[in-house]
């Protein structure tokens, strides 16, 4: 899907109309607001994917770690209350 | 002069929008505030935030959390939290000392609307590396279109 990429700028100087330009404009993104977006979609899906490869590492490491205890001879609710 | 909050402006979106920005923001204040409230195109999606059209010199970092999994947490400049199209997502912006010349640290919380079963929260803390006085403020969803009725609200707080 297409979305039409555009920019809302709202001016907070309390004095458009005196000072002659609009309160609101809207425009469509500059090239560099369009580039800076798909860096921006870059970075955000890198770090999720860091974010569920760390989960994932964390997940079978504690699986070992309950087998083990297991294997030791623990309960699974001693090993829950460790 | 007594503390106070002032409403610097207010806007609902009336259509759909990508880039929103609150432009000539007096120096007036001691801090600012944002408030948002917003739904965006996506399923889920991040929002970022910018000072004076630029996007350089930031540095954040996150806690998240989305219950029942164990909060993660990392590094992502100028991340600011998600938010999806299932509900209105809220954002907490503040911004102290923001007309300083010194560098300008701000914080944020957010529980994104994604999900109709739960909430997510992302706390973030981030800083812009850079002496200028804030006289812009941008918010921008990953790209996405933040939908119509989405809320922003920036205050001015002034110190006694």
């Amino acid at each position: 899907m297409t979305e039409a990429l555009t920019a809302l700028e709202i001016c907070c100087c309390g004095n458009c109309a005196a000072q002659g330009h609009e309160k609101e404009t809207i425009r469509p993104l500059t090239t560099e607001e369009v580039a800076q977006r798909d860096a921006n979609i870059a970075a955000y899906t890198a770090q999720k994917a860091e974010e569920e490869a760390a989960a994932t590492v964390k997940a079978a490491a504690k699986a070992s770690a309950e087998a083990k205890l297991a294997a030791l001879g623990l309960t699974a609710e001693e090993i829950a209350a460790l | 002069m007594a503390t106070a909050i002032t409403l610097i402006e207010a806007k609902t979106l009336a259509s759909s929008t990508t880039l929103v920005t609150f432009s000539a923001i007096p120096a007036t204040y001691t801090d600012l505030q944002l408030l948002i409230s917003v739904k965006s195109s996506a399923g889920a999606t991040a929002s970022y935030i910018g000072f004076n059209s630029s996007q350089a010199s930031f540095s954040g970092q996150y806690l998240y959390s989305n219950p029942p999994t164990a909060p993660v947490g990392g590094t992502l400049a100028r991340y600011i939290g998600s938010q999806g199209s299932n509900g209105f997502a809220s954002y907490t912006i503040y911004i102290p000392n923001y007309a300083s010349a010194k560098y300008k640290p701000f914080s944020v919380d957010n529980t994104d609307g994604n999900f109709g079963s739960g909430a997510n929260l992302n706390m973030t803390c981030g800083l812009w590396a850079n002496t200028a006085a804030i006289n812009s403020i941008e918010i921008d969803a990953n790209g996405n279109n933040m939908l119509q009725y989405s809320t922003f609200y920036l205050y001015g707080i002034s110190n006694a």
